[in-house]
């Protein structure tokens, strides 16, 4: 049985938390195996893997909740109980907590992924450092083939009670050529549930010939242009934008969407949904991580914000019902998760257009292959800044003219995506090791400020 | 970079602000960003202050501070004594894929640039 191990420990830890007179409890416990082949110089330096098994208890006595978390073996799953339930008696009231959520019925859900093992990644490493050498031997590659196998379980108190699995393929692809001196970088990522669909050839190759226009990349001035996002650049804004209706950024007015909840601010072309039940998303769950049944929802529907993310502790603070709770706290799939709440399975809805379309409808503007450290400047305005990398085009009269030297952004959530032209028909699957994944199509923005240069 | 300290130099913070005669003062940075070869930076602050000739003459509200990481450095005209040096920082920084964090310890006394761009959305 799949989640036979979970299933074991979980009953062997329940037995422990009904002995510990609490008023109630939580009980996550989860497996993840982590496999990564690392390449550098067009060589394969690292294969790593992990396999963990981890428990999170959470238990409260009236208003005085507390989490513990540990590796779950059976000694530690006892210290862990017995640690709780002192942590518990000396924790401060929480006057808003009203207690775990209530037994759920949850939808199924289908993940079936295949994950390669450490020979397919060397094999998959192997097609790309081919390739790489085939079209510029001057070209080296680096990056990884990463898997995840993520098995968790949740239980609680008030009959909580699920189980379930998912897992990917991450493949990144780094060219690096250097022309009289000039360093040019070209990245290329895919995430996958079926390693057949990964057509490394085409993603190495157009990761070198990124790197080829780089490394005689000229600059451009600063200023406002229209831009064509890729799919990686776009994930990045994505995920930013959505950062704005997390609960606690929401109520505590640090996000461009405080009090304008049902209100045109964005483009009517903009529909980012959330999908845990789509079967084979990458992160699709029935549940989250206090056992919530999730559901399909639209967060921005044609430009307009429509739903909050809660999880019961913030429905419980802003709202005082947990039971409004959205289905959004994150579950433990990685160490460096950046939020406790997230949506993790967002889709960018198509347009109908294409990338070459895009260019060829642009008269003066830019493409952009990947955002890099994006931070918010001022959160309650949207703005946000942050850099481009590993790909960078002047378009201009709809033909590519050259590759261009990375530009530093600032500029507003607000009005990148008041004004949006045109989104592509076909998407790419992009995971985001710190706050899930997006199905990320091409965009056409009409503008985008650009405030900065560098040297690269 | 878990820590790392500028060394103090001789001047005070009045000294500094009574020398500039058109600047800021400006404290806290609460937003970072920096290019993945370490060159473009910018910076968001809590606060500002505005400096003529040689006073402060009011607030600036969410000042930010841009350049290029060696120029930002080479333009370096004082910087603060000893009894100026507060050791700060952020809570963490993190790196590598998968990720990893690491708590940080960072610290220095104010000091003096020229020729920074303040403020880069209404230029």
């Amino acid at each position: 049985m799949r989640h036979e191990l979970i299933q074991n420990k979980i009953e062997f830890t329940e037995t422990e938390l009904q002995k510990a007179e609490l008023d109630g409890y939580e009980i996550m416990l989860y497996q993840r195996s982590h496999a990564l082949s690392r390449y550098a110089n067009s060589t394969i330096h690292q294969q790593v893997q992990t396999d963990t098994t981890w428990v999170r208890l959470r238990g409260f006595k009236g208003k005085k909740l507390q989490v513990i978390q540990t590796t779950a073996t059976e000694e530690n799953i006892k210290k862990a109980v017995e640690e709780l339930k002192i942590a518990v008696r000396n924790a401060p009231e929480l006057g808003y907590f009203h207690g775990f959520i209530d037994k759920q019925n949850y939808q199924s859900v289908k993940v079936e992924a295949k994950l390669m093992d450490p020979e397919e990644r060397a094999e998959l490493i192997g097609r790309i450092i081919d390739r790489s050498n085939e079209i510029d031997p001057k070209s080296k590659v680096f990056g990884k083939v990463e898997t995840l196998d993520f098995k968790y379980g949740i239980v609680n108190s008030n009959g909580v009670r699920g189980y379930h699995n998912f897992g990917y393929n991450d493949i990144k692809i780094l060219s690096i050529v250097e022309t009289n001196g000039n360093r040019g970088y070209g990245r290329e990522v895919i995430a996958s549930m079926d390693p057949k669909s990964i057509d490394a050839e085409k993603l190495t190759s157009s990761a070198v010939k990124i790197a080829q226009d780089a490394s005689v990349a000229k600059s451009a001035e600063i200023g406002e242009y229209t831009v064509i996002l890729r799919p990686q650049a776009l994930t990045e804004m994505v995920g930013f934008t959505i950062y704005g209706l997390s609960a606690n950024i929401y109520h505590q007015a640090n996000s461009p969407f405080t009090d304008k909840l049902g209100e045109q601010v964005l483009s009517e072309k903009l529909t980012i949904s959330d999908k845990p039940l789509s079967d084979n998303n990458f992160f699709a769950s029935p549940f989250d991580g206090e056992g919530v049944a999730k559901r399909n929802i639209p967060l921005i529907e044609n430009g307009i914000p429509k739903v909050i993310m809660y999880d019961t502790l913030t429905a419980s603070q802003y709202l005082e019902d947990k039971s409004l709770v959205s289905g959004h706290s994150i579950l433990p799939y990685s160490d460096y998760t950046w939020s406790s709440i997230s949506p993790m399975n967002l889709d960018v809805k198509s347009g109908d257009s294409s990338e070459q379309e895009m260019i060829e409808d642009t008269k003066r503007g830019i493409l952009v292959q990947t955002f890099w450290y994006t931070n918010p400047v001022n959160p309650k305005e949207g703005i946000l800044t942050g850099l481009t990398r590993d790909g960078l085009y002047f378009i201009e009269d709809g033909e590519i003219k050259y590759a261009i030297k990375n530009m530093r952004y600032t500029d507003s959530i607000l009005n990148f995506f008041s004004e949006i032209d045109l989104i592509s028909k076909t998407k790419r699957p992009i995971i985001d090791s710190d706050g899930g994944f997006t199905n990320s199509p091409v965009i056409k923005l009409a503008k985008m400020k650009f405030t900065g240069q560098s040297k690269h | 970079m878990t820590n790392i300290v500028l060394q103090p130099g001789e001047w005070s913070l009045d000294e500094m602000i009574e020398e500039t005669k058109d600047g800021y003062y400006l404290h806290t940075n609460r937003s970072w960003s920096i290019d993945d070869l370490r060159y473009n930076f910018q910076f968001g602050c809590e606060v500002g202050y505005r400096i003529r000739n040689g006073e402060i003459t009011g607030l600036v509200k969410n000042p930010t501070y841009t350049g290029i990481t060696n120029e930002f450095w080479n333009s370096t005209t004082a910087v603060g004594k000893k009894s100026l040096m507060e050791i700060v920082g952020t809570p963490n920084c993190g790196k590598g894929e998968p990720g990893q964090t690491m708590y940080t310890g960072h610290g220095g006394p104010p000091a003096r640039f020229e020729n920074v761009r303040v403020g880069v959305l209404d230029s």
